[in-house]
């Protein structure tokens, strides 16, 4: 296990096959970070762990019900058999190299099938558009392969990825763990709960575990008054990931 | 007598130096009520997320006010500031000053709402 963080279970998950495990850190629109923490706070995922990084993590605490926790923490859903990793807080660019290593490790340690990224593509007409498009970027030609027959997203062809999933992207592929993001036309700078819905059904349909996400639609006004502070946050960090472009560009 | 007069002139002067004084300082102190009463205004408001869309001679600013109320919409243009306020329905004070370019011509402004956000759109006057 890399040295750079360190992990705290309270359980090992009891896994079954195949296992997905799903990464939400905020970035674009916070598409990734919204959708995780959806089926976290509909207890379709519970904290077993949290990672901790004395060099890498900001010095923030998320404060949980009056407890003080690492703003970096793992889930388990027994019943949808999703490992979930989910940031409380934004990743400062020299840590996401690191985290995606982390990333690769754990999941290596938890043999999952697939890692699954979640993230916003920023797009001018955003507003005009009534349901986002979804696109793939996968981590090896044969999931590639995979995905391309699946009729739920389309393939991102030519472009660009940059920000915290970037890495690990790369991270994986080296360690020969499949990993994926899926790429949902957002907001760059205001939180799109909308955006994450359609992540989320996607993520469902992948997984095989329904994931009702009319209820994210419903709360979507809340979730956006909630989040203003994270969406501040994470706006500032964004630029250092990639001199000022946006997350992922075609 | 002869000295009074030098004395009435000395008297109106100590009086009109003082008057030009407290004038002075009523100023001063008009000034910085104004200035307090501005900041504690200020620090009643929230600035809003917004994103930023630049197109030729267009520029779309999108606001996110969750709980907006619409009735409380105030927006001002005054040079090249875009001025906006409002209030959701909890009470929060919004207000957030938005700089357009400096190239556009006898800017334009449209609101309006779209999927719950405010969109502004700032249209210049076509170049000929």
């Amino acid at each position: 296990m890399d040295q750079d963080f360190e992990v705290e279970e309270s359980f090992v998950p009891n896994l079954r096959k195949p296992t997905y495990m799903i990464v939400g850190i905020p970035d674009a629109g916070l598409v990734g970070e919204i959708a995780t923490e959806y089926l976290i706070s509909k207890g379709i995922v519970d904290e077993f762990g949290q990672i901790y990084s004395r060099k890498h993590l900001p010095t923030i605490m998320h404060v949980d019900d009056g407890v003080a926790k690492s703003p970096l923490r793992l889930y388990y859903g027994k019943e949808s058999n999703l490992v979930v990793l989910h940031a409380w807080t934004a990743i400062p660019v020299n840590s996401a190299y690191p985290l995606a290593k982390f990333i690769s490790d754990y999941a290596t340690k938890l043999e999952v099938s697939a890692v699954i990224s979640i993230t916003g593509m920023p797009i001018p007409n955003r507003l005009e558009i009534e349901k986002p498009n979804a696109y793939w970027i996968a981590n090896s030609k044969e999931l590639a392969q995979e995905l391309s027959k699946l009729d739920i997203m389309q393939k991102f062809s030519q472009g660009y990825i940059s920000g915290p999933y970037a890495p690990i992207l790369f991270e994986t592929a080296r360690r020969k763990i499949n990993n994926f993001a899926v790429v949902v036309e957002s907001f760059l700078d205001i939180p799109d709960p909308e955006a994450s819905a359609v992540a989320l059904d996607i993520v469902s349909k992948y997984t095989g575990f329904t994931v009702d996400v009319s209820l994210l639609l419903q709360e979507a006004e809340e979730i956006r008054a909630r989040i203003k502070g994270l969406m501040e946050q994470t706006k500032r960090e964004l630029p250092t990931y990639a001199s000022g472009k946006p997350m992922t560009y075609a | 007598m002869r000295g009074m007069p030098a004395y009435k002139d000395l008297e109106d002067m100590v009086r009109k130096a003082i008057e030009a004084e407290m004038k002075r300082m009523e100023e001063i102190i008009e000034f910085v009520s104004r200035e307090v009463k501005e900041s504690m205004e200020n620090q009643s408001y929230i600035e809003p997320l917004y994103t930023e869309i630049r197109r030729e001679n267009r520029v779309v600013y999108v606001l996110d006010v969750p709980y907006l109320r619409d009735e409380t919409i105030y927006i001002k243009l005054e040079k090249n500031t875009l001025n906006f306020s409002c209030t959701d329905n909890r009470g929060t004070k919004y207000r957030l000053s938005l700089r357009i370019p400096n190239d556009m011509s006898q800017p334009e402004v449209k609101v309006s709402r779209v999927k719950g956000r405010v969109c502004l759109i700032v249209e210049g006057k076509a170049s000929k």
